[in-house]
């Protein structure tokens, strides 16, 4: 029995991915044409615009790629291990954790730490304790995980609210911090950006080589450990690939919202919950909506660029809604 | 013996325990568990499955301490399907009874030929075939439970776990799934299920066993005397109307 997505979306999805790097390289405070951008990656030849391409705008693409297709791998694997389709990347203190992270170097050690390397630390550590917290209780239950979740993210919430309060008058900071958890896709040097993208990619494929393994967990514990799943292993396994990658999408553009949470939703609305599917689609799909999200924030407002993970939250959350309705209409939800 | 529990004992909190439980189960049986709510049928089901492990006892598959065995094999031999379906998302039914071959595929692998078989006469088994293309969350409860059987018997166990699989379904479909467990019985399958439903677990499995407490009250064939006095006496009902079913007078 054949059946899946088929050629038509694979390669409508790559064009479109393919279009939307191009154009996000092309379209800036200077505008390139398209041709010329194509010219620069051809020839060896240096110019202003190959300057601004390949030191300004191409790092910034590569990382909307890293970044998109992360949070869509990490939500969809958060998704599966939580067995509910409302989980996301941050839901397990990731965010909280992040947040505090980047405050602490921001506030605390002004230019002495990465506030990226710090985020990421935060968020590692954070989701570490939750799952440490639930693994105390017993019970590493999608239940007890979120529990701990929520209660590790008010907490880091609150010590965050303290390390701002006292960061005292320093206005510039606050705001700073502000920005940063808006999420943003960051400059990120060439060596960052290829380890990443190592990282990306080594996380990715091991999500594919366990997507059944993902497919079962959704079925709940007892069936799992029924078809001879190895259940605890195989959820750590899962949720620290998804939190690594949650923490890479981190380091490089802060606290992206809706992403992780939208994409996955949206490829399995589309293609099914198979998650072998789900994982490669929802990367792709992830990588294109940052790239596009990215590009509005670019110029939506001229030279002034609005923190990206406003326009992910203003464009995810309707179009979450109109799938939603149109999904489950008629279904008790 | 086939399967056996030696002196297992399960404590899950101060409320619940389970001491010394022995008891056998010959290949090719049909044990039928039964008793109130909470005497201990899920769990026992549970433990015989190896999802819970008991803290004291062991449990013997084929003359072989079950707790060694490799979860995979462990899964080639027994299959569980628990109470209720909860799933989160909506997969099309061939994928769900596709993942019962998950004990015998490899970490890449997809389906081979020897797996689109046990999965074709998981269909026809369980008389799914026309569920085949269909979305799970647009089943009916009866139909839900039929694709979950077909996914333990996609699994190809020689020992069939149930907990209560005919609870949710009417009258109408309850038959006929034990219907289907009988014939699955008939090919050879040893199944133990737990169920409510006195008069069909009394019609349709050769033996019972009388849970109470965490306890077995009586384990006897299934037309035993002894057991109608100890039934009304567990579960405090003395009209036999809701207890024997009509034919065994």
């Amino acid at each position: 029995m054949k059946r899946g997505p088929g050629y038509l979306l694979w390669t409508g999805l790559t064009l479109c991915l393919f279009a939307a790097f191009l154009f996000t390289i092309a379209i800036g405070p200077v505008n390139i044409p398209l041709w010329d951008v194509v010219h620069v990656f051809l020839s060896s030849s240096r110019s202003v615009d190959s300057t601004i391409v390949l030191s300004l705008r191409l790092p910034v693409a590569v990382a909307c790629v890293i970044v998109g297709a992360g949070l869509g791998v990490s939500g969809a694997l958060f998704q599966a291990v939580l067995r509910n389709p409302l989980a996301d990347p941050y839901i397990l203190g990731v965010s909280a954790g992040a947040a505090l992270g980047a405050a602490v170097a921001q506030a605390g050690m002004p230019g002495s730490v990465s506030v990226s390397a710090s985020a990421f630390v935060g968020a590692v550590c954070a989701m570490a304790i939750v799952y440490l917290l639930s693994r105390m209780s017993g019970r590493t239950t999608p239940l007890y995980l979120i529990l701990a979740g929520v209660a590790v993210s008010a907490l880091l919430g609150s010590v965050l609210s303290f390390v701002i309060l006292m960061s005292g008058s320093m206005q510039a900071k606050i705001y700073s911090i502000m920005l940063w958890l808006m999420g943003g896709v960051k400059e990120a040097g060439w060596g960052e950006l290829g380890f990443l993208g190592v990282t990306f990619l080594v996380l990715f494929g091991l999500a594919v080589l366990m997507s059944r393994y993902l497919d079962i967990l959704s079925l709940g514990d007892e069936k799992a450990s029924s078809l001879g799943v190895p259940v605890e292993r195989t959820r750590v396994l899962a949720m620290t690939i998804a939190a690594l990658l949650a923490g890479v999408a981190v380091y490089l553009s802060g606290l992206v919202g809706f992403v992780g949470l939208v994409v996955p939703h949206i490829t399995r609305l589309v293609i099914g919950p198979s998650h072998r599917r789900l994982i490669m689609v929802s990367a792709l799909v992830g990588a294109l909506f940052l790239l596009v999200s990215d590009l509005i924030a670019r110029t939506v407002l001229g030279p002034v660029e609005v923190p990206v993970g406003i326009i992910t939250s203003l464009i995810g959350a309707p179009f979450f809604l109109y799938l939603l309705l149109r999904t489950y209409r008629g279904y008790r939800f | 013996m086939f399967f056996s529990l030696n002196d297992v004992s399960f404590t899950r909190n101060s409320t619940f325990k389970m001491k010394d439980v022995t008891f056998g189960i010959e290949r090719g049986e049909m044990l039928g568990i039964i008793g109130p709510n909470g005497s201990g049928k899920t769990t026992l089901l549970k433990i015989m499955a190896g999802i819970l492990r008991p803290h004291r006892g062991s449990i013997m598959v084929n003359g072989s301490n079950m707790h060694t065995l490799k979860h995979r094999d462990l899964a080639r031999i027994r299959a569980y399907v628990p109470e209720g379906i909860d799933l989160p998302f909506d997969y099309d039914v061939y994928d769900i009874v596709a993942l019962g071959r998950h004990p015998y595929a490899g970490m890449l692998s997809g389906l081979d030929g020897k797996d689109r078989a046990a999965i074709d006469s998981a269909f026809e088994l369980t008389d799914t075939r026309g569920l085949l293309h269909r979305k799970f969350f647009a089943l009916s409860m009866g139909e839900k439970q039929r694709v979950m059987l077909a996914m333990a018997i996609a699994q190809g166990p020689e020992l069939l776990l149930l907990d209560e699989p005919i609870s949710h379904l009417d009258i109408g479909h309850q038959l006929a799934f034990v219907r289907t467990l009988k014939q699955l019985n008939r090919g050879g399958m040893t199944i133990v299920s737990a169920l409510h439903e006195l008069p069909i677990a009394q019609e349709t499995f050769g033996r019972l066993c009388l849970m109470d407490s965490g306890r077995i009250v009586r384990a006897c064939p299934a037309g035993d005397k002894g057991l109608l006095e100890d039934i009304k006496g567990v579960f405090g009902v003395n009209d036999e109307r809701f207890i024997v079913c009509p034919s065994q007078e």
